[in-house]
């Protein structure tokens, strides 16, 4: 049978893509290409110059490991939401109004894993709001997510009126999420990297992943072939949420303070960090690997700026250039390979 | 044929009527659709052949009327029910296929082989995906099933719906003019498949603006116009002449 399938192939027209093109073509093809070809330039510029560029060293490591995973666990929830078509700019809100109810929680003496199991119905909860006014009344999700954007940063001023929570949260905790691994890793970046697994996992080898892409890649389609678009794309509104719980539980406990008020933008950072990562605005296309380079490589070129005493304006400069160029070359890699 | 008319229909739907605001797609439809035949739903464009198949395929749900299965009333609230309690397998004409996937993920979206705890089994699914291909429609110029639609002709693309609806087969099979963007010798093939469906003793409901296709692999005839029927025959007792000048009179 795939003999003659074989046979049919040969006498046939088409050239053999070269792996090499195969690859580039891929939606993280391109990032992946730049980040090694960043990465690989960094580290040999600072074993040439150990006390000018310190990239190298292992404080600049673990603040890079510190960094990344906060951005990356939300843009891999944001990338999969994306990947269906949809946007959620209440991330940034959920991040900070999550951390604070699992701080409050647990000031109030509960254990901790009760304050983390609250933080994470907060997130179901907006996750499933989100997910239920934009399928419901078919309100574009970038308008939904904007009003619980702000309905969710005022329900976090009301929450808190503006009081930090200062906690110790318990050292087995402590250790487990945010601490250091043979002296270089540290567990933040391991519970990325598990995390991005996972989502790898779900996207492309679960039947709920192949829902993602499809409701995304063509919505009618997915109806016809008898896919629940409704269910599956509230499903990645709350998946999406849950990433950002998990961020925001993790950025907290290290230092123990914890606000509402969460850094502005991060949404729109995220969004960044998956488009240079080649997930497509309109849905059905993009990967798990290039989300978490993009992420990654956000923080990479912080750190260079950082590092080489630049501008700090420079990153802005550069995230800038990158989306616009960055989805103009996918475009045309797209087409010629 | 002849003596089909005294047996219990397959499928027959009785006073369907569809409007979309104030445009009337369909009115006071009866039609039996039989075991055994393939049936030809002919019309100008914009006749409603295209709404009635969606309202037989669970996409859009008529505003009256009711459908029977071998005589039972059964209602067709979705896709699920028009597979399951009708047993029918739908070609869309827009294609319904996904243009950033592969043509294997493709041909089993909705129903995946899969595991108890949902994962996929790609290994599985290749194989089958390889043996469509293969058996139902030989489609030139496949490569791979993990080619993406998009890297597909419109021709290519079509026939991979076909593919997959004739794998997943029924006992009734709709197809919205499925042939329009093949090639004379993919278009044969899916005219001899709907042969071999009717022959086995299922049916067919293919919906085409191409009479001589239609004369040719055609049963029985129902010409819609306006969103009425105004003629259903068998071929025997009318002629390409007729059919004709019924879609071209209005
Ligand atoms: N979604 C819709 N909204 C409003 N009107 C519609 C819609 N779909 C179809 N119509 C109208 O209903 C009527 C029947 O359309 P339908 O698609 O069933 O025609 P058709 O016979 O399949 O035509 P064609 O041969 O061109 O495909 C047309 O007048 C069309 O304008
Ligand atoms: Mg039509």
């Amino acid at each position: 049978m795939s003999g003659e399938y074989t046979n049919s192939l040969k006498a046939n027209r088409y050239i053999q893509k070269g792996l090499f093109d195969r690859f580039r073509a891929s939606p993280a093809g391109n990032v992946i290409l730049v980040f090694l070809l960043v990465l690989l330039t960094c580290s040999i510029v600072s074993l040439i110059y150990p006390d000018n560029f310190r990239f190298l060293s292992k404080p600049n490591l673990i603040i890079l490991q510190r960094a990344i995973p906060t951005l990356g666990i939300m843009s891999i929830g944001v990338g999969i939401l994306m990947i269906t078509g949809e946007f959620d700019l209440s991330v940034g809100a959920v991040f900070g109004l999550s951390a604070y109810i699992m701080a409050m929680v647990y000031s109030a003496g509960m254990p901790i894993l009760v304050g983390v199991i609250a933080a994470l119905l907060v997130g179901i909860i907006f996750g499933l709001i989100n997910g239920w006014i934009t399928t419901s009344f078919g309100i574009p999700s970038f308008i939904t997510t904007l009003g619980t954007l702000f309905i969710i940063r005022s329900g976090g001023r009301l929450v808190s009126d503006n009081v930090p929570i200062i906690f110790q949260v318990p050292d087995w905790f402590k250790t487990l999420m945010t601490g250091r691994m043979l002296g270089y890793i540290q567990m933040q970046f391991v519970w990325f990297i598990i995390i991005a697994i996972i989502a790898w996992i779900i996207l492309n080898r679960h039947t709920i992943g192949n829902h993602f892409i499809s409701v995304g890649g063509n919505q009618m389609s997915s109806t016809q072939v008898g896919i629940n678009v409704k269910k599956t794309k509230i499903l990645a509104f709350v998946l999406c949420s849950i990433c950002a719980v998990i961020a925001g539980i993790m950025s907290v406990i290290r230092v123990g303070v914890v606000n509402t008020d969460a850094k502005p933008l991060m949404e729109l950072e995220c969004v960044a960090a998956c488009v240079m990562g080649g997930v497509a605005l309109t849905g059905g296309r993009g990967s798990i690997v290039g989300v978490a380079v993009g992420a990654i490589m956000f923080h990479l070129v912080k750190d260079i700026i950082i590092l080489g005493k630049l501008p700090a304006y420079y990153l802005e400069l550069f995230i800038g250039l990158v989306i616009v160029f960055g989805v103009t070359l996918n475009q045309i890699a797209k087409k010629k390979y | 044929m002849k003596n089909l008319k005294s047996k219990n229909p397959l499928l027959s739907v009785k006073g369907i009527a569809k409007s979309y605001g104030h445009v009337r797609a369909l009115q006071n439809i009866d039609i039996d659709i039989h075991s055994g035949e393939v049936l030809g739903l002919l019309g100008d464009n914009g006749a409603g052949k295209s709404t009635l198949i969606k309202i037989l395929s669970g996409i859009i749900r008529p505003d009256k009327g009711q459908i029977f299965r071998k005589g039972k009333e059964i209602n067709i609230l979705s896709r699920k029910d028009s597979e399951e309690k009708a047993g029918i397998q739908t070609i869309y004409q827009d294609i319904a296929l996904v243009k950033s996937m592969s043509i294997l993920r493709n041909i089993f979206a909705g129903q995946e082989r899969k595991t108890k705890l949902g994962f996929l089994k790609l290994n599985e699914m290749r194989d089958t995906t390889m043996q469509i291909l293969n058996d139902h429609v030989k489609i030139a110029g496949i490569t791979s099933p993990d080619l993406l639609i998009e890297e597909l002709s419109g021709g290519q693309a079509q026939a991979v719906a076909i593919a997959r609806a004739v794998h997943f087969q029924r006992d009734i099979l709709l197809l919205d003019e499925p042939t329009s963007a093949l090639s004379v010798r993919e278009t044969n093939k899916v005219h001899s498949i709907m042969r071999e469906i009717a022959d086995a003793g299922n049916s067919c409901v293919f919906v085409t603006h191409n009479l001589y296709h239609a004369f040719q692999v055609c049963d029985r005839f129902v010409v819609f116009s306006h969103g009425e029927v105004v003629k259903s025959s068998t071929k025997e007792n009318t002629s390409l002449d007729e059919l004709t000048d019924l879609i071209l009179a209005n």
